[in-house]
C-alpha cells in the first residue's frame, strides 16, 4: 500500500495548569491520503484544535506538552524533527487556515506583506515576484483589485476578506496538506457558504488534503470524504462521509445528527439535544467519557474505555462496547 | 448482545456497585466552589515575589510599629558628641561603652535606634499620600469613566448644569462683587438641563440662553458699574450659551482629565519638590504634596478600567433590566476595577515612600532632628569622604528594602488578580 | 499627518496655560509676604520695592475688579498672573533675586548639560533595557528571565540619590576610577561651543577632552539610567509576551517564518506601542531626577540650579526650571502620540 500523506500514531497531549493536568488529546491514531478531504467534528474543548495545532508543534509549551505519539509527515516524523526542517514544513507543505480571521493577521503589516512573506520563505522569490505571486493569489480567492489592496492593513479587510487573504496565504506555496481549523466559525452564514465553496475548489484545483475542523456536521457532509468524530480528546468514529451519516454506530454522534435541523422533515419535528456537558478533562472518569451523557450504558461502559473497533468493511470506526446493539437498533 | 437500558434505569439498578454522588462526578465537572478572592489570595501566597514582598512588608511594619509604641524615643534630646560617627559595634569597648550596630550619625545618634523609629514616618507618608491620590483620583476616574460611557440620567444632568452654572458663574459673581449670580447662573444650568427638549439643536435655543445670561451678568452689574456690566455680560452671554449646548457625561470627562493632563505635565515628583520648595519643609506638607501629585495616576487608571468594564455586556444587561446607576457603579463596575487599583495602591506606596525620601535628602521633607530615611541619607552623605559609610548603607538600604517589598507584593498582586495571566 | 500633528500641537495649548498656572500659583504658596521670604527678615526697603515691582506684587493676582470700575479695562487685567504671562512669552523668566541676573539666559547655557546627560542615561536605559526585556521574553521562566527580572524590580525600588552616594563612594573614593562630580576637570583645556560637551569635543577633535567629560558623564548617567531602564525592561518584557499570546504570531509561525523574525518583525513592532509611551514618561522622570542627581553629581545642569535656588530661596529660578522642564515634557508627550501614527496603521489622524 501506498506511503499515506500524514499518519499520526497515539497522539497523547496534555496542559499543566493551576488546576491540575488537563488532558485535551488522550491517543488518537488515523491516516491521512493524499488529495483527502478529512472533516474533523466535536463540541468545543473536544481536542479537535488542539491536536491539529500540535502536528505542526504550534501549541505553546509550557503549558501544554504532546506527552507521546508520532505524527508522520511523508513518513518523517514532525514531533522528532529539527527546528529548522520543521519550519521548512510549516507554511511550505502543511498551511493552516485559522479561526479567527480578525486577530490572525498581523495588524502592522499589510496583506501583501504577510502574504509575500511566506514566499520569500520558502520559495526564495525576490521582492517582484513575489508581489506578482500575492497579487495572483489574492484575485484567486475571490478579492476583487488584487494588486491594489495588497496594500491594505488587515483592519481596512472585512472579516470574510480576512480569512480569503489567509487562505491565499495558505496556498501560496502550494502545501500538500491544509489544515483549516473552524475557519467559518466567526462568519456570517453567507460568507461561510463563500468560503467553503471556495476551499472545495482550491481542493479540486490543487489536488491537496484538506483538514477541516469543525462543530459543524453540515459544512463537512458537502465538504469532507471522511470524517472523525472526536469526544474528550478521544475520536470515537470515524469513517465514510456516507457511512457516519447513514450508518452511525455511535451514541454521541447520533446526537450531534439529531441536534441537526433537516429540511425534509416534518414540521414540528423537535431537535434532540445531548443533555449534560463534556467531562471534566482534568479529572476524566475510568469508563467511556461519554457515560454520563449516553442512553445506552451498560456494565462495561463505566469500567473501561472501548477501543476503536472496524464495524464496515471500510474503515468504519467505533469506540463503543455497545455500537451492535445501536446497529440493530437502527436497523 | 448487552442489553439496552435508558441510563435512569441503569443507574438505579447499579446503586449498589456506584453511589449517586460518584455519578455525579462522572456527570459534571463539579470542583470546590472558590470565590474570586479566596482564588486570588491563593495564587497570591504561592507565588515566589509575593511571598517575599508580604514578608518584607510585614516584617517592616511589625517592628515600626512595636517601635513606635514599646521603644521610647525622643530625637530631640538624643545626641552625644562623645560618640561622633562611630563606626557599627557590636562589642561595647572603651572608646564606644555602648553597642551600636549600624553605627552612629554626626551627632553621636545610634542610627539603628533611628532607622527603626524613621520607618514610622516613612509608612506614615506612603499611606497617606496613596490614600489622598487613591480617594481623589479613584473617585473622579470613576465618575469620569462612567458617565463618559453612559449616558447621564435627567437628575444627574440637571445635577451636573447645576454645578457647572454655579462654578462659571463664580467669575462675573466675582468681577461684580455679586454673590447672587451664582445662584442665578446655577438655575439656568438647571433650567438649560430640565428643558433640554426645548428647541433643541436649535441656534435660537443658544441666543435665549445667551440673553438670559446676559441679562444675568449685566444687568444687577449696572448698579457697580457700567463698565463692569458690560464685562459680566458678556461673560453672563457665553456661559449662557455655553449652558444652552447639550452638555452630557462626556463633557465632565473632558474636564476633569484635562485638569489631570495639567498635573502630568510636570514629570512627578519634581511638582511636589515645587509645592514643597514654596509651600516651606515639612513631612506634611510632602505628604499632602506628594499625594496630590500622584492623583492623575489613579484618575487615569481608573478610568480607563472602567471604560473598558463598561463596555461588556453585563454592563449593558444591568441597564437593560432597570437598575439605577449607583446601584450599577457599585455591584457591577466598581469589583471589576477593584484588581487594577489595588495593585496600583500598593506600588504608590512604594512610588510615595521614594518621593518623600528624596525631598527628605534634599532637605525638604522631615524637620531634623526628626528621624526620617531620606533626611537622614541627606544628613550624612557629605561625611562619606571621612569614611563614614554606615551613616549612609543603612538608611539607604531601609528604603530600597521597603520599597522592593511594596513593588514585590505589587507585582504578585498582579499576577493573582488578572486572571488573563493564569495559564 | 502635518493637520494630526497642527491639531495635537494646538490641543497642548491649555495645558501649557495650566501649566504656567500652578508654576505661577507657586508663589502664592509661600506663606506669608512673597516679597520678605525671599530676602529674609533683614531686606533693605530698597531690595523689598524691587522684589515687589519684578512679580507685580502690588497688582491683584488674577483680575483688577476696582479698575474695571473705574472703566480702566487695560489695568482689569494688568495685574500678576498677566504680566507674568506677557513676560513669558517674550522669553522673560524674571530675574534671579539674588544675582539679578536673567534667568531665561542662565536656564539656556544650562539647558545642554542637563540634557547632554538625560539623553544620555535614556540611551543607555534603552540599548539595555529595550534587549534585556525581549530576551527575557523570548526565555520567559529562564533563569536568564528571573534574574533581569529580580535585578529590575530591585532597580525600580532603588533610591537615585542613595544610589549615586553610593557609586560615589565605590569608584571616585574608595577605587578611584572615576572622578566625583563636575563635567570636566579642570586640568584639561577645552572651550565648548554650544555647551554639549561630548558633542563639542568630538567635532573638533579634542581627545583628551571628550575622554575627560566621558568620564566624568558615566557615574551620574549610571544613576540615572537604572530606574528607566529597569522600567524599560519590564515593560518590554510584559508588552511582548502579551503580543506572544496573539493569533497572528501562531499565523507567523505557522507560516515557516524563522523564530527571529517571529520575534523581532512580527511580535517587537505591535509590542513597541507601550514602550513607547513608558519611555517618554521616564524621560520625564529622568529630568526630574535630574535635580537629585545633579546634586549629588555637581553636574551643573538645571537640576542642580533649581535646588539650590530652592536652599537660596531665588524663586524665580526654581518657577523658571520647573516651567522649562514642564515644557519639555509635553513636548515629548507630543512626539510619543505622534509616533504612534506612524506605528499603528490602525489608528487614522485626519
Amino acid at each position: 500500500m501506498e506511503q499515506p500523506l500524514l499518519e499520526i500514531k497515539d497522539l497523547r497531549v496534555t496542559f499543566h495548569t493551576d488546576d491540575g493536568t488537563v488532558h485535551a488529546v488522550n491517543g488518537v491514531s488515523y491516516k491521512l491520503e493524499k488529495g483527502e478531504v478529512l472533516g474533523i467534528v466535536g463540541e468545543s474543548g473536544c481536542g479537535k484544535s488542539v491536536h491539529a495545532l500540535s502536528i505542526m508543534r504550534l501549541i505553546s509549551i509550557p503549558p501544554g506538552r504532546i506527552d507521546s505519539g508520532e505524527v508522520l509527515f511523508y513518513g518523517k516524523d514532525l514531533l522528532k524533527l529539527e527546528f529548522e526542517e520543521l519550519r521548512q514544513v510549516r507554511g511550505g507543505q502543511i498551511a493552516m487556515v485559522f479561526q479567527d480571521p480578525m486577530t490572525s493577521l498581523n495588524p502592522a503589516y499589510t496583506v501583501g506583506f504577510q502574504i509575500m512573506e511566506a514566499l520569500t520563505v520558502h520559495k526564495k522569490l525576490d521582492q517582484n515576484q513575489a508581489r506578482d505571486r500575492s497579487a495572483e493569489l489574492l484575485s484567486l480567492v475571490g478579492i476583487p483589485d488584487a494588486r491594489r489592496r495588497l496594500d491594505d492593513y488587515p483592519h481596512q479587510f472585512s472579516g470574510g476578506m480576512r480569512q480569503r487573504a489567509m487562505i491565499a496565504m495558505a496556498l501560496s506555496c502550494e502545501p500538500s496538506l491544509l489544515i483549516a481549523d473552524e475557519p467559518t466559525t466567526a462568519l456570517d452564514v453567507t460568507i461561510q457558504a463563500q468560503i467553503v465553496d471556495l476551499v472545495k475548489r482550491l481542493q479540486r484545483d490543487y489536488g491537496m488534503a484538506v483538514m477541516w475542523i469543525t462543530h459543524d456536521l453540515g459544512v463537512v457532509a458537502e465538504l469532507a470524504h471522511k470524517i472523525n468524530v472526536m469526544y474528550a480528546g478521544y475520536i470515537i468514529e470515524r469513517g465514510h462521509v456516507k457511512d457516519i451519516f447513514k450508518r452511525t454506530r455511535h451514541p454521541y454522534t447520533l446526537g450531534l445528527l439529531g441536534s441537526l435541523p433537516r429540511l425534509d422533515e416534518a414540521p414540528g419535528t423537535k431537535l434532540v439535544s445531548i443533555p449534560g456537558l463534556p467531562p471534566d478533562l482534568v479529572a476524566l472518569p475510568k469508563g467511556c467519557p461519554f457515560v454520563a451523557r449516553c442512553t445506552y450504558v451498560t456494565d462495561s461502559c463505566l469500567e473501561s474505555m472501548p477501543p476503536l473497533e472496524n464495524v464496515g468493511d471500510r474503515d468504519h470506526l467505533v469506540a463503543c462496547w455497545n455500537w451492535a446493539a445501536i446497529a440493530e437498533g437502527a436497523a | 448482545m448487552p442489553t439496552l437500558t435508558p441510563a435512569s434505569i441503569m443507574i438505579e439498578r447499579k446503586m449498589t456497585k456506584t453511589t449517586q454522588s460518584d455519578i455525579a462526578t462522572i456527570d459534571y465537572a463539579v470542583r470546590e466552589h472558590r470565590s474570586l478572592w479566596v482564588d486570588a489570595w491563593r495564587r497570591l501566597v504561592s507565588s515566589r515575589t509575593a511571598q517575599a514582598g508580604l514578608f518584607i512588608v510585614s516584617f517592616l511594619i511589625l517592628t515600626t510599629v512595636l517601635a513606635h509604641f514599646f521603644w521610647e524615643y525622643n530625637p530631640k534630646t538624643d545626641l552625644d558628641y562623645t560618640l561622633k560617627l562611630k563606626p557599627p559595634t557590636l562589642i561595647p569597648n572603651e572608646e564606644v561603652p555602648s553597642v551600636h550596630i549600624f553605627g552612629t550619625d554626626k551627632l553621636g545618634r545610634d542610627i539603628f535606634r533611628r532607622v527603626v523609629h524613621g520607618g514610622w514616618n516613612t509608612l506614615m507618608v506612603g499611606i497617606i499620600a496613596v490614600t489622598i491620590s487613591l480617594v481623589i483620583g479613584g473617585l473622579l476616574g470613576l465618575l469620569a469613566g462612567f458617565f463618559e460611557s453612559i449616558e447621564m440620567t435627567r437628575l444627574e444632568k440637571i445635577l451636573l448644569l447645576v454645578f457647572l452654572g454655579g462654578l462659571m458663574g463664580f467669575l462675573p459673581a466675582w468681577i461684580a462683587e455679586q454673590p447672587v449670580q451664582i445662584v442665578l447662573f446655577a438655575l439656568l444650568g438647571g433650567a438649560a438641563a430640565m428643558f433640554e427638549n426645548f428647541l433643541a439643536g436649535r441656534s435660537a435655543r443658544v441666543v435665549l440662553f445667551a440673553a438670559v445670561g446676559l441679562l444675568i451678568g449685566g444687568g444687577l452689574a449696572l448698579f457697580v458699574s457700567p463698565y463692569t456690566a458690560i464685562v459680566t455680560g458678556l461673560l453672563g452671554g457665553l456661559i449662557g450659551a455655553a449652558l444652552s449646548l447639550q452638555l452630557g457625561g462626556s463633557l465632565f470627562s473632558n474636564i476633569t482629565m484635562r485638569a489631570m493632563d495639567i498635573v502630568l505635565a510636570f514629570p512627578s515628583y519634581l511638582l511636589a519638590i515645587a509645592i514643597v520648595a514654596f509651600l516651606g519643609t515639612g513631612l506634611e506638607k510632602g505628604m499632602v504634596a506628594i499625594g496630590i501629585v500622584s492623583i492623575p495616576v489613579f484618575a487615569r487608571l481608573v478610568r480607563s478600567s472602567v471604560l473598558s468594564v463598561v463596555q461588556k455586556e453585563y454592563i449593558l444587561a444591568a441597564q437593560s433590566v432597570g437598575e439605577g446607576h449607583g446601584r450599577i457603579i457599585f455591584r457591577h463596575i466598581f469589583p471589576n476595577v477593584l484588581s487594577p487599583i489595588t495593585v496600583q495602591t500598593t506600588l504608590g506606596i512604594g512610588s510615595a515612600i521614594l518621593a518623600a525620601a528624596a525631598l527628605g535628602f534634599l532637605g525638604l521633607g522631615a524637620v531634623p532632628p526628626e528621624p526620617e530615611w531620606g533626611a537622614m541619607l541627606g544628613d550624612s552623605y557629605k561625611y562619606l569622604s571621612s569614611g563614614a559609610w554606615w551613616a549612609v548603607v543603612f538608611p539607604g538600604v531601609a528604603i530600597m528594602l521597603i520599597v522592593l517589598g511594596f513593588n514585590l507584593l505589587g507585582d504578585g498582586l498582579r499576577d493573582a488578580l488578572d486572571p488573563k495571566m493564569k495559564v | 499627518m502635518a493637520r494630526y500633528v497642527i491639531r495635537r500641537l494646538i490641543a497642548t495649548i491649555p495645558t501649557i496655560l495650566g501649566v504656567t498656572i500652578v508654576v505661577f500659583m507657586f508663589l502664592r504658596l509661600i506663606p506669608g509676604d512673597p516679597a520678605i521670604a525671599m530676602l529674609g527678615e533683614h531686606a533693605t526697603e530698597e531690595n523689598v520695592s524691587r522684589v515687589r515691582e519684578q512679580f507685580g506684587l502690588n497688582r491683584p493676582t488674577f483680575l483688577d475688579r476696582e479698575a474695571l470700575k473705574q472703566g480702566d479695562f487695560k489695568g482689569f487685567i494688568n495685574t500678576q498672573y498677566f504680566i507674568y504671562l506677557g513676560r513669558l512669552l517674550r522669553g522673560d523668566l524674571g530675574d534671579s533675586i539674588h544675582r539679578r541676573i536673567p534667568v531665561a539666559a542662565t536656564l539656556m547655557q544650562r539647558f545642554p548639560a542637563t540634557m547632554e546627560l538625560a539623553f544620555f542615561s535614556m540611551f543607555v536605559a534603552i540599548i539595555i533595557g529595550v534587549p534585556v526585556g525581549i530576551i527575557s521574553a523570548a526565555r520567559r521562566n529562564s533563569i536568564l528571565d528571573s534574574t533581569t527580572m529580580v535585578g529590575s524590580l530591585i532597580g525600580v525600588s532603588m533610591p537615585i540619590f542613595w544610589l549615586g552616594v553610593m557609586l560615589i563612594m565605590l569608584f571616585a573614593v574608595i577605587l578611584q576610577w572615576l572622578p566625583a562630580g563636575g563635567r570636566l576637570s579642570s586640568s584639561v583645556e577645552f572651550t565648548p561651543t554650544t555647551n554639549f560637551y561630548l558633542i563639542d569635543s568630538l567635532l573638533t577633535f579634542n581627545i583628551p577632552a571628550f575622554v575627560d567629560s566621558f568620564q566624568h558623564i558615566i557615574l551620574p548617567a549610571i544613576a540615572l539610567a537604572t530606574i528607566p531602564m529597569a522600567v524599560t525592561a519590564r515593560m518590554t518584557r510584559s508588552s511582548m509576551l502579551d503580543v506572544m499570546q496573539e493569533d497572528y504570531v501562531r499565523t507567523a509561525r505557522a507560516k515557516g517564518v524563522t523564530e527571529r523574525l517571529v520575534l523581532y518583525r512580527h511580535a517587537l513592532k505591535n509590542a513597541f506601542l507601550p514602550i513607547i509611551t513608558i519611555i517618554g514618561l521616564q524621560f520625564g522622570l529622568l529630568l526630574a531626577g535630574a535635580v537629585l542627581t545633579e546634586t549629588i553629581f555637581s553636574w551643573p545642569g538645571i537640576g542642580k540650579w533649581v535646588y539650590d535656588s530652592i536652599l537660596a530661596r531665588d524663586y524665580p529660578i526654581v518657577q523658571g526650571g520647573t516651567l522649562l522642564i514642564a515644557l519639555i515634557f509635553v513636548l515629548i508627550n507630543l512626539l510619543v502620540d505622534v509616533s504612534y501614527a506612524y506605528l499603528d496603521p490602525r489608528i487614522h489622524y485626519d
